[in-house]
């Protein structure tokens, strides 16, 4: 029972992971913290509905059309709403983020209505069962899927942050633009590029956890609060402490929502959260001096 | 232009608001030439070099090797063979040693070969990074750092090097070392533009100095020709 709940967990938390990083990623390299993420992630998974859904594509096309789009998206709204008020004060662009999430929303209810749409699982075959001991972990193949897809976003991100010339370059542009523009780098097109991968990894999210979310204009609220918390308690600035935010969240989660209150796990789980933040304000693997002010 | 100075600068000025920081100067750097701009405190010399690579708006002509770049984007400039090695060295202090350089080379990052070269010559003049290639950058002393600088701008071969401050923080010894390895740098065929406020040290590399007080040159010439405690007494306030 403990264990099917820490393995549950763990699929919701790494969906929590995956959006802590998308954010992180664009606030690392543009210093936005952008409040509409999960609806930008929304609006792909309506895209994905048409394809899918109402337009009768197959499900890889569509799942290919809606992450571009959602890779557009990222691109559209740094370069054409942030970047031309670079300037003005981080409060200011946190609210220009929040009046985007209202249009979105708004956009979304004016082109698809406010119905529950459905969309169906990837994989629909018999859950994977394991047995040992006297337990038994039931695990539907939709979640495999999800892990699998998480995994995999991660380690390419970390890839390609660490190992190729153009994430070197970005990670020189999250610690000090003017210093990286000294060597020769287009800051403003990594800018760019890091919200095409936020926009991407937004839409996959979205897609994701859709068929249990249905899609509607709200479907990405909780994810989007929990992807915020995952990115807080891995102190935000940390994309390994995004990963351990987001999964630990989804495990404390699942465990509170079990054994004490399902009503309650949300509650409870930002309480405990709180409680760590408390302890280690910058997070489990912030780093204590700000780097970018 | 003579067709000898790689670096020619027209009436630059500088302003920060109402606030003039650069007033018009003239000035230009020979080819393979040492030259330095000295001066005290906030005489405008790390504007100079700043505007020069792009990083603050700025009026007056600046052609280097017969290019106008006086509205070139700054991360266009490393690409020409002009590289600013910025004040309080400005490393990225969460990469490797070994990254730093990398990026160094961002600009001729097609050609892997010449950037394998390049290590191994940064390596060769400062051996200490060699040792700490794998070491964050951010956890080297204060010497290291300005010998990472150094060998980051140089990273990708430019015609002239701009530095500002080498000297900041660093005790006599190692200022020493810095210097010489300037000195190795310029014999290899780099023309180098220093800013300092250590005068002395800076006049025994260079072949001409500029003076700057309030914005603007007080004394240009051969450094020969200049005596050095006028210099020190009427200018430098020290």
């Amino acid at each position: 029972m403990v264990f099917q709940q820490i393995i549950a967990g763990i699929i919701t938390g790494s969906l929590y992971a995956i959006v802590a990083l998308g954010l992180v990623i664009a606030y690392k390299v543009t210093g936005v913290m952008n409040f509409a993420y999960g609806y930008m992630g929304m609006i792909s998974a309506y895209i994905f509905f048409t394809c899918f859904s109402m337009m009768g594509m197959n499900y890889i096309l569509s799942f290919f059309i809606a992450v571009t789009f959602g890779s557009f998206v990222g691109y559209a709204v740094e370069r054409g709403l942030l970047r031309p008020v670079r300037n003005i004060s981080p409060a200011s662009m946190v609210i220009i983020t929040l009046g985007l999430l209202l249009v979105l929303e708004g956009t979304a209810l004016q082109i698809w209505g406010n119905n529950y749409q459905q969309i169906p699982n990837l994989l629909n075959g018999l859950p994977f069962i394991l047995r040992f001991g006297g337990g038994i972990i039931v695990i539907p193949q939709q979640n495999i899927l999800i892990l699998g897809v998480v995994t995999a976003v991660i380690i390419a991100l970390i890839l390609y942050l660490n190992l190729t010339f153009q994430g070197k370059a970005m990670r020189a542009v999250a610690q000090n633009e003017e210093i990286a523009k000294l060597m020769g780098i287009n800051s403003s097109l990594m800018m760019s590029i890091s919200w095409i991968i936020s926009g991407s990894i937004g839409a996959l999210a979205a897609i994701l956890v859709a068929p249990q979310t249905f899609v509607y204009p709200d479907m990405m609220l909780s994810l989007q609060i929990m992807g915020f918390t995952a990115a807080v308690l891995g102190g935000f600035e940390s994309i390994p402490g995004s990963i351990i935010g987001g999964i630990s969240i989804g495990i404390i989660e699942n465990l509170v929502g079990t054994y004490i209150s399902t009503n309650l796990k949300t509650t409870f789980s930002l309480a405990i959260i709180v409680a760590i933040l408390i302890v280690k304000p910058e997070g489990l693997l912030g780093s204590t001096k700000a780097r970018r002010v | 232009m003579a067709t000898d100075h790689i670096l020619e600068v027209e009436n630059l000025t500088v302003k920060y608001g109402p606030i003039e920081a650069v007033r018009g100067t003239n000035f230009f750097v020979g080819n393979q030439e040492v030259v330095s701009i000295l001066g005290a405190n906030g005489a405008g010399k790390s504007s100079t070099l700043k505007a020069l690579a792009g990083l603050i708006p700025h009026e007056g002509k600046i052609t280097f090797l017969s290019k106008d770049i006086s509205r070139t984007e700054p991360y266009k400039i490393p690409y020409l063979g002009l590289t600013l090695c910025p004040e309080r060295r400005g490393i990225f202090p969460d990469l490797s040693v070994e990254d730093n350089l990398l990026l160094g080379a961002y600009a001729i990052r097609k050609n892997k070969n010449l950037i394998k070269e390049n290590i191994k010559k940064v390596y060769a003049l400062f051996q200490r990074l060699g040792e700490r290639k794998r070491q964050l950058a951010g956890t080297l002393s204060g010497g290291e750092q300005q010998m990472l600088a150094i060998g980051r701008a140089l990273m990708n071969e430019p015609k002239l090097l701009m530095l500002d401050e080498p000297s900041l923080g660093l005790s006599p010894k190692l200022v020493d070392f810095i210097f010489d390895s300037l000195k190795t740098i310029n014999k290899s065929g780099t023309a180098i533009l220093l800013v300092e406020q250590n005068a002395m040290i800076a006049m025994e590399i260079s072949s001409r100095i500029y003076v700057m007080q309030n914005g603007k040159f007080a004394i240009s010439g051969n450094t020969k020709d200049v005596d050095f405690q006028t210099l020190k007494m009427k200018y430098l306030g020290v």
